[in-house]
C-alpha cells in the first residue's frame, strides 16, 4: 500500500475536515500552553510566598527570643517555638545555644496529594534557614526554621486538575459547533462557482438568486454588484475613447503620437498645419522626418524630444531658440514637450509630442522686458520702489527697488521665489506704526481717495528705516476695489537730518544759559527761553532790535571796544556785562560771543552765550567775610575745652580719693561685723541663735563681695588696679576656684564637672588670685542661672594660651542680651536682676581683669539653651615655685599659737575684740 | 580481690569524671549584672565589654542575669556568680557571700533622687504624703532603698509602685502613670538626655559610688587580678576605648568611659545605710531579711 505525502493527503481533504482538524489542533495547543503558563505562575507565587514567610518568620523570631536567651529562660523559648510551629506552613523551629543545649519544636506533617513528577515540575520545595543569634557581639547559638511546602503543593495540584477538566470540555464543544456550522454553510459556494463561469463566457446578464447564511447571501449580493459594475464599465470605456479623439482634434497646440519605434500614429489638425503633413501622410513615417527641428542660433539639427522621451521614459521640454521647419520649408519658433505614453501596468507603448508656435509671444515678451528694465533703472535712480496689490487674488508684486528698501531677497536660500503679500508687508512695518498704516490704507479704500503716509520699517537687525508711501486704488464697474498701486521711497536719511536739527534746536532752546543770535548789524534774530526768563523781555519785543536795549550804563566802555575789536577780527570774545532787565533790576552776566561762519568761511551771524553770575558774585563776597570770623571762633572754643578738661581731671582725682576713703570706712566696720558673726557661729553651735549668726555672716559676706566689686571696678576705671605675674600651681588654683561653687551646684541638684586636659602645665606664670576671681565669677553665674542639668568647666591648652570654658545648661540669653553683658551695671535684663540679684559688675570686672592679663572673655549663648563662656589667658609655663613652709589643711587642728605672746595694734574697738577672741582660739 | 580492684577502678573513674566536670565548669566564668535595664539592652551593653576583657585577661567571662533585679540579687546571695556588677553585695543578706570590690565605673558618685515631671504641682516631699510613688524595684539601692529611707525619715507615707528596672519607672513617669519616682541620679540624667525628658529634683541623697565590680572569694587571685587589670586598662587602650564608646552609644551613656580601681572602703556608706535604715522591704534591708527568714 502506497502512503500519500502529507501535502497530497491534505489536498484530498474537504474544507470542512480541514477546518475541524485545524481548529482542534489549535485549541489543543492553546489549552496546553494556557495550562502550563497558569500552573507555572501559581507555582512561582507559591515559592515567593513561602520564601517571604520564611524570611519574615526568622526576622521576627530572633528579637522575640533574644531577651530569654540572655537570661537563659529556655522554657519560655520552647513555649514560643511550640506556639509558632502550629502555623500551617512551619515544619520545625530549633535553637542550638552556644553551650550545645538544643530546643526544638516540630509540627505534624500533612499528607501530600500531588504526584512526585508534579512537585518536581513546579519546583515548590520545603526551604529552611539558619541564623546566628548574636547580641552585643556575643553568639547565643543558631536558630533554624524549616518550612513545609506540602499544603502549597496540594493546592497547586487541585488547581491543575480543575483547569484540565475545564479545557477538555471546551475543546469538545468547540469541535462539535464547527462541524454543525460548516455542514450547512458550504452549499451555496457551488452556485457561486457556476455564476462566475457564465460571466467569464461574456454573459454579463447572468445573476444569482440569494440563499444560504447571511455571510454567503452577502457574498452572492457582492457577485451580482460586481457583474453590474463590469457591464457599466464596458460601456463607459467605449464612450471615453470617442470623446478623447474629439478633444485631441480640438486642442490649440499641435499633438503627435508615435509608437515605441518613433513612427507617427496620430496627428491633430494644428500639428498638420505647423508641420505641413496630413495625418494620413504622416502615419507610419518616422517622427524625425515629420517633425524637423534646428537650433535657432547654431542652425544645427536638434535631437527630437520624442527620442529622449522614449529612451529615458521622462517628460522632455524643448531647449530655447528651437525652430520647426515645415514640409514646405517655413521656419517657426516653437515651444514643445514630449512624454512617454504608458500602459496602466506602467509598460511604455509609445510617445506623445505637444508643441506650439512661439513667434507672437516672443515679440510681446521682448517689448515688456525692455519696458521693465527702463522702469527698474528709473526707480533705482530715484530711490523709489513701486508695488501693486491685486485685491481679488491678494497677490502683491514689488519692484526690485522695494525689495532693496525692505532689504528682502526675491528668493529664499533654497532658491524658491518668496511671494510677498499684504500681511508680510505689514509685518515689516514698525509695530508702533502698523495700525496707522493699515488704517490709512483701509480708509483710502473706503473713501476712494489716494493717500500718502510716512512710517517706519523695522529691519531684521533691529535698525529702523523711514519710508514715504503713496497709494491709489482702481475700482471695477460695481465699485469694488480691484488693484492698488503705490510707491515707496526711503527717507531715512532725511528723517535723521531732521531729528539731528530738532535735537540741536532743543538743546539751544532749553539751555540754562541765555543764547542770542544777531546778524552782522547786531540785529537780534533769535533768543532762547533762558534769555526771555533772565531779561524779562518777550521774544517779539527783542526781534530785530539791538542788544544794547539791555545796557545799564555800568559796563565800562572798554568792554564794548574789546568786544567789537574781536568781532571785526573774526575772533571769539568773553567778558562781563552789567545789564538791566525789563523791570529795571540790574544783573551781571558772563558772556561768550562767537562769530558764526558758513561753509565758505563767511561770517554771517554772531552768537552770544551769557550766564547770569549775580548770585555767584554775592556768595563769594559772603564767604570771604565768614572766613575772617572763623579764626576768632576757633580760638574761643579752644579756651573753653581746656578749662573743661582741667575740671574733669580735678573731679576724677576727687572721686579716687573718695573711693579710697570709702574702702577703708566701709570695710573696717564690716570686718568687725563679720568677725563677731564668726565668733557667734562658733559659740552658738546647737542653740537656736546659731541660725541667726549664720545669716549675719552670710549677709555680711555678701555685702563685702558687693563692696569689693564696686571698689575693684573703681580701681579698674581709674587704671589703678594692677595684676602680678608670679609662678603658681594651676591645679591648685582650679581646685580653689571650683571648691567655692561645687557645693552650691550640688545643692541645686546640678551635675558639676571639671575636665582638665592632660597636656596642661603644672606651673604657670600669672596672677592666681585674679584668675580665681574670674573663674569664681563665671562658675557662680553659671550655677545661679541654671535650674537643671549641669555646669562644666573645661580647661585646655591652646599654644601659649590656656582656655577655660564654663558651660551651663541654664536659661541662656539672646544675642542682644549677650551684647550688653560685659557693660557695667547691666545684666541680661532688668527682670534678671530682680530674680537672681547681683550688682551687674561681676562680668565687667572679669572682662577688665582678663584684658589686664592680656586675655579676653567671649560668650556664646542661645535663649533657653544655656551659655558657654570662654576665658583665654596667656599663661606661659613656669618653673615650680615651692613655698618655704607648707601648711597641710587636712592636718589635725591644734592650738597653733598656744604659749606665744602677741602684740596686736588696732584702732577700732570691735576689731580688737574680734582679734583677741580669734587669737585666743588658735 | 577482683571485686576490690573493680571498686577502686569505679572510684577512680568517678573522681576523674568529677574533676573533668569541674574543669569544664571553670571553662567560662560567670559575670552577673544587676537588672538596671532590659536584658536585651544589658547584653548589648555588657557583651562587647566582657568579650574585650576576656580576650585581654585570658579569663573567659559569660554574662548572666536573673529575670528581675530581686532574682539577680538572690543569685548574688547564693554566690552563683564568679564576678558581679551590683551594689546588692552589701546587703545584710548578700554580704555573707563575701564578694570583694576591685573596680568601679569611672563615672562620678551617684545619688538617690526623688524626681517629678517638670511641670508637676508637687513642690516638697510632704506633698507626696498619701500618693503613689514609683520605684525600680526593692532591689534598687539608690533608686528605692535610699529615697524611701528619706521619705520615712521625713514622716511621708507613700504607696510604692514597682516597675522592675530603672528605666521602666522613668517610662511610667514620662507616660503620666505615676506622679513621682525614686531614681538613680545618673540613670535618670542619661534617660533625660536620651529621651529629651525634663524633670525636677525634689530631694537628693548623699554621694554613693555607682555599682561596683566585685569577685567571689572562690575566684583565684591571679584570675581576679587579670580581670581587674583588663577592666582598668580598657579606657587607656584605643581598642578598649572604642568598645566602651560603642557600648555607651547603645544606652546613650555620656562620657567619661572606663573603669577605675576600687575597694570595699569606697562603699562603707552602703554598709552604714543598712545599719540605720527605716526601710523594711528593700532587698537586703534587715526588715525584709527577717520577714523572709520567718
Amino acid at each position: 500500500m502506497r502512503i500519500p505525502s502529507p501535502a497530497r493527503w491534505w489536498a484530498r481533504l474537504s474544507l470542512m475536515v480541514r477546518v475541524m482538524l485545524g481548529a482542534s489542533l489549535a485549541l489543543v495547543f492553546a489549552s496546553i500552553l494556557l495550562l502550563f503558563v497558569s500552573t507555572d505562575q501559581d507555582a512561582r507565587s507559591a515559592r515567593i510566598q513561602i520564601d517571604e514567610h520564611l524570611a519574615g518568620e526568622i526576622d521576627s523570631l530572633l528579637p522575640a527570643i533574644a531577651e530569654w536567651a540572655v537570661i537563659g529562660d529556655y522554657a519560655s523559648v520552647e513555649q514560643m517555638f511550640r506556639h509558632r510551629v502550629r502555623r500551617a506552613d512551619i515544619r520545625s523551629i530549633s535553637w542550638m545555644d552556644d553551650k550545645g543545649r538544643a530546643i526544638e519544636a516540630i509540627d505534624k506533617d500533612v499528607d501530600r496529594r500531588a504526584p512526585r513528577w508534579f512537585v518536581e515540575w513546579t519546583g515548590v520545595l520545603s526551604p529552611g534557614i539558619s541564623r546566628t543569634l548574636s547580641i552585643g557581639g556575643r553568639s547565643y547559638g543558631q536558630v533554624t526554621v524549616d518550612m513545609t511546602a506540602t499544603p502549597a503543593q496540594n493546592r497547586l495540584w487541585g488547581s491543575f486538575l480543575d483547569h484540565l477538566v475545564i479545557l477538555l470540555l471546551a475543546l469538545a464543544l468547540n469541535v462539535a459547533g464547527i462541524y454543525l456550522v460548516l455542514r450547512n454553510g458550504l452549499r451555496p459556494l457551488s452556485v457561486l462557482t457556476r455564476g462566475a463561469d457564465e460571466l467569464a463566457r461574456g454573459d454579463f446578464t447572468h445573476r444569482i438568486a440569494l440563499q444560504g447564511s447571511p455571510e454567503l447571501a452577502g457574498l452572492i449580493q457582492a457577485f451580482n454588484r460586481m457583474a453590474e459594475g463590469i457591464t457599466a464599465g464596458h460601456a463607459a470605456l467605449r464612450d471615453e475613447a470617442e470623446r478623447l479623439a474629439v478633444t485631441l482634434s480640438s486642442i490649440g497646440d499641435g499633438v503627435i503620437a508615435t509608437d515605441l519605434d518613433g513612427r507617427v500614429e496620430f496627428m491633430n489638425p494644428v500639428a498638420e498645419t505647423l508641420t505641413g503633413w496630413t495625418a494620413g501622410e504622416a502615419r507610419g513615417h518616422s517622427i524625425q522626418e515629420v517633425f524637423a527641428i534646428i537650433n535657432e542660433t547654431t542652425r544645427r539639427e536638434v535631437e527630437c524630444p520624442v527620442d529622449r522621451a522614449l529612451r529615458e521614459g521622462v517628460v522632455i521640454g524643448l531647449a530655447n531658440h528651437t525652430l520647426l521647419i515645415s514640409r514646405d520649408g517655413v521656419e517657426r519658433a516653437i515651444a514643445d514637450s514630449a512624454a512617454c505614453i504608458r500602459h496602466a501596468d506602467g509598460e511604455p507603448v509609445g510617445a506623445v509630442l505637444v508643441f506650439r508656435d512661439q513667434e507672437s509671444e516672443r515679440t510681446v515678451a521682448r517689448i515688456l522686458q525692455e519696458s521693465e528694465a527702463e522702469l527698474k533703472e528709473a526707480q533705482r535712480i530715484a530711490g523709489v520702489g513701486s508695488w501693486s496689490l491685486n485685491l481679488k487674488t491678494n497677490v502683491l508684486a514689488w519692484s526690485d527697488e522695494v525689495y532693496r528698501i525692505f532689504e528682502l531677497a526675491r528668493e529664499d536660500l533654497a532658491g524658491n521665489a518668496v511671494a510677498p503679500c499684504y500681511e508680510s508687508f505689514l509685518a515689516q512695518v514698525h509695530p508702533d506704526d502698523r495700525e496707522a498704516v493699515n488704517r490709512a490704507y483701509t480708509e483710502s479704500l473706503e473713501t476712494r481717495q489716494p493717500y500718502a503716509i510716512e512710517h517706519r520699517l523695522l529691519m531684521a537687525d533691529a535698525r529702523i528705516k523711514w519710508v514715504h508711501e503713496r497709494c491709489a486704488t482702481s475700482y471695477d464697474e460695481d465699485g469694488r476695489p480691484v488693484l492698488s498701486r503705490g510707491t515707496v521711497q526711503d527717507i531715512t536719511e532725511r528723517k535723521q537730518t531732521e531729528e539731528q536739527l530738532r535735537k540741536l534746536s532743543l538743546a539751544v532752546e532749553q539751555s540754562p544759559e541765555s543764547i542770542m543770535i544777531t546778524d552782522l548789524e547786531a540785529r537780534i534774530e533769535y533768543v532762547n527761553a533762558a534769555f526771555v526768563r533772565n531779561t524779562g523781555y518777550e521774544r517779539e519785543e527783542v526781534m530785530g532790535r539791538n542788544p544794547r536795549l539791555l545796557q545799564s550804563g555800568k559796563t565800562p566802555r572798554e568792554t564794548y571796544v574789546a568786544l567789537w575789536r574781536a568781532m571785526s577780527q573774526g575772533r571769539s570774545w568773553a567778558g562781563e556785562f552789567f545789564n538791566r532787565r525789563k523791570d529795571g533790576g540790574e544783573y551781571t552776566e558772563w558772556a561768550t560771543i562767537t562769530p558764526l561762519r558758513q561753509a565758505d568761511g563767511r561770517v554771517t551771524h554772531y552768537v552770544a552765550i551769557k550766564e547770569d553770575i549775580t548770585e555767584q558774585k554775592r556768595m563769594n563776597e559772603e564767604l570771604e567775610r565768614h572766613r575772617e570770623h572763623l579764626e576768632e571762633l576757633v580760638a574761643e572754643r579752644t579756651r573753653d575745652l581746656t578749662a573743661a578738661r582741667d575740671e574733669a581731671e580735678r573731679l576724677a582725682r576727687a572721686k579716687s580719693e573718695f573711693l579710697a576713703n570709702m574702702s577703708h570706712e566701709l570695710r573696717t566696720p564690716l570686718n568687725g561685723v563679720l568677725g563677731m558673726a564668726r565668733i557667734g557661729v562658733r559659740d552658738s553651735a546647737g542653740r537656736a541663735s546659731h541660725e541667726t549668726f549664720v545669716r549675719i555672716q552670710d549677709s555680711g559676706a555678701h555685702l563685702l563681695g558687693v563692696i569689693n566689686d564696686i571698689l575693684d571696678f573703681s580701681k579698674l576705671d581709674a587704671g589703678k588696679l594692677h595684676v602680678e605675674r608670679r609662678p603658681f600651681a594651676l591645679a591648685a588654683a582650679l581646685a580653689n576656684a571650683t571648691s567655692f561653687v561645687a557645693g552650691a551646684a550640688r545643692q541645686k541638684g546640678l551635675a558639676f564637672e571639671v575636665t582638665a586636659a592632660a597636656d596642661l602645665p603644672e606651673w604657670v606664670s600669672g596672677d592666681a588670685q585674679r584668675l580665681q576671681q574670674i573663674l569664681v565669677n563665671l562658675l557662680s553665674n553659671a550655677v545661679k542661672f541654671t535650674e537643671r542639668g549641669e555646669v562644666r568647666l573645661r580647661v585646655a591648652r591652646q599654644g601659649e594660651e590656656i582656655w577655660f570654658k564654663v558651660i551651663d545648661t541654664g536659661i541662656g540669653m539672646s544675642e542682644e542680651q549677650a551684647a550688653r553683658l560685659f557693660r557695667p551695671f547691666e545684666q541680661a535684663d532688668s527682670s534678671t536682676t530682680r530674680k537672681y540679684g547681683g550688682t551687674g559688675l561681676g562680668l565687667a570686672i572679669s572682662q577688665n581683669l582678663a584684658r589686664l592679663m592680656g586675655g579676653e572673655i567671649t560668650v556664646e549663648c542661645a535663649l533657653g539653651a544655656g551659655c558657654s563662656f570662654t576665658l583665654r589667658l596667656p599663661l606661659p609655663e613656669a618653673q615650680p615655685h615651692l613655698p618655704a613652709h607648707v601648711v597641710d589643711p587636712a592636718a589635725p587642728t591644734e592650738r597653733r599659737l598656744a604659749g606665744l605672746r602677741l602684740l596686736a595694734a588696732e584702732d577700732v574697738e570691735v576689731n580688737r575684740l574680734v582679734l583677741e577672741d580669734l587669737l585666743s582660739h588658735e | 580481690m577482683i571485686r576490690r580492684m573493680m571498686n577502686i577502678l569505679f572510684m577512680a573513674a568517678a573522681l576523674g569524671f568529677f574533676l573533668t566536670g569541674q574543669a569544664w565548669a571553670q571553662a567560662t566564668w560567670s559575670f552577673g549584672v544587676l537588672n538596671q535595664r532590659s536584658a536585651l539592652l544589658t547584653a548589648n551593653y555588657w557583651n562587647p565589654i566582657l568579650l574585650y576583657v576576656s580576650r585581654k585577661s585570658g579569663v573567659p567571662l559569660d554574662m548572666k542575669m536573673g529575670r528581675t533585679a530581686p532574682e539577680t540579687s538572690a543569685m548574688i546571695g547564693r554566690g552563683e556568680f564568679d564576678f558581679v556588677y551590683s551594689n546588692t553585695i552589701f546587703t545584710p543578706l548578700n554580704a555573707p557571700a563575701g564578694y570583694k570590690v576591685f573596680a568601679r565605673p569611672i563615672e562620678p558618685a551617684i545619688q538617690g533622687q526623688i524626681v517629678v515631671p517638670e511641670g508637676s504641682p508637687i513642690k516638697m516631699l510632704k506633698d507626696l504624703d498619701g500618693k503613689e510613688v514609683g520605684f525600680p524595684s526593692t532591689a534598687a539601692f539608690v533608686g528605692y532603698a535610699v529615697p524611701m529611707n528619706a521619705l520615712l525619715h521625713a514622716g511621708v507615707k507613700v504607696t510604692s509602685v514597682f516597675a522592675g528596672n530603672q528605666e521602666g519607672i522613668m517610662g511610667q513617669m514620662k507616660a503620666g502613670r505615676i506622679m513621682a519616682a525614686g531614681v538613680n541620679s545618673t540613670v535618670m540624667r542619661d534617660y533625660g538626655h536620651r529621651e529629651h525628658y525634663r524633670y525636677r529634683v525634689l530631694w537628693t541623697s548623699e554621694d554613693y559610688f555607682n555599682l561596683p565590680i566585685s569577685a567571689h572569694p572562690r575566684v583565684p587571685a591571679e584570675k581576679s587580678a587579670a580581670v581587674r587589670d583588663a577592666f582598668l586598662g580598657m579606657a587607656g587602650d584605643p581598642e578598649g576605648l572604642k568598645v566602651l564608646e560603642a557600648s555607651a552609644a547603645t544606652i546613650k551613656q555620656q562620657a567619661p568611659y572606663g573603669f577605675v580601681a576600687a575597694s570595699d572602703k569606697n562603699y562603707q556608706n552602703y554598709l552604714q545605710y543598712f545599719k540605720t535604715t527605716l526601710v523594711t522591704d528593700c532587698d537586703g534591708c534587715p526588715g525584709k531579711q527577717k520577714a523572709e527568714s520567718r
